[in-house]
């Protein structure tokens, strides 16, 4: 009996990713199609999210770069690997992980930017970056 | 698929930790480190799925809690120089809110 429960969880628990040969027919194809778009261009949205932080000018705006990864670039990575997971566990494990980042990010995002207003450091307006040039403000 | 994610989830983490290393204030480095951990979350799922070992999402799922929890012990730190501050009894100027 124990071995039964043993082999069942262990199936529940590792059950692994739907091989491709799980996107049988039509439909099957047209969920292959829209995973693997989804996983690249979730891919893509990060890529862009970790340009952004690069070549915002000051912390907030680097913010608003960094809520990019958070919700596009892991909604698509996550949506897609959803997808090809089809419905296990793992499926659920993923959307408990989107649960997870959406409510705690945007947190984490607004205790940053209080925290970092309260310290002093101001936004940079349209008057600033007229003002001086880029080399000036420390970072390129 | 999974490999063209991985690439450019490592490819990012390697560009958030520059900016991490040339942040001009705290608060940059403390958004870095709030990033890399969202990307390293992303980076346990697509390799899991990329070896077959979605088991790894357990790992993932853990790591996202302690990232927000980490995020806020650092600005506390910095806010008050003190993790055991409390605000309601040992302000005594009010502070800002």
């Amino acid at each position: 009996m124990i071995e039964a429960v043993f082999a069942a969880t262990s199936t529940v628990v590792a059950a692994p990713p739907a091989p491709d040969e799980a996107f049988v027919g039509t439909t099957g194809f047209i969920l292959y199609v829209i995973s693997w778009v989804a996983i690249v261009s979730g891919a893509f949205f990060v890529l862009v999210g970790a340009i952004g932080l690069i070549r915002m000018p000051d912390v907030f705006t680097r913010k608003h770069a960094a809520s990019v990864i958070d919700t596009v670039g892991a909604g698509l990575l996550i949506s897609g690997m959803m997808l090809q997971a089809g419905w296990s566990i793992v499926t659920l494990k993923l959307a408990f992980i989107f649960f997870l980042l959406l409510m705690t990010s945007p947190v984490a995002t607004h205790a940053l930017a209080q925290a970092a207003l309260a310290a002093g450091v101001s936004p940079e307006l349209k008057e600033d970056r007229t003002a001086e040039p880029a080399e000036k403000r420390g970072d390129a | 698929m999974y490999t063209i994610a991985s690439i450019a989830i490592l490819l990012a983490i390697a560009l958030v930790v520059t900016r991490a290393i040339r942040g001009p204030t705290h608060f940059d480095r403390i958004l870095a480190a709030n990033v890399i951990g969202t990307l390293a979350i992303l980076l346990l799922a697509t390799v899991g799925f990329l070896m077959g070992r979605p088991e790894w999402l357990d790992v993932a799922l853990v790591y996202g809690v302690l990232n927000l929890i980490g995020t806020f012990t650092v600005l506390k730190y910095f806010r008050h120089g003190d993790l055991g501050h409390n605000v309601e009894t040992d302000d005594e100027a009010g502070g800002e809110p």
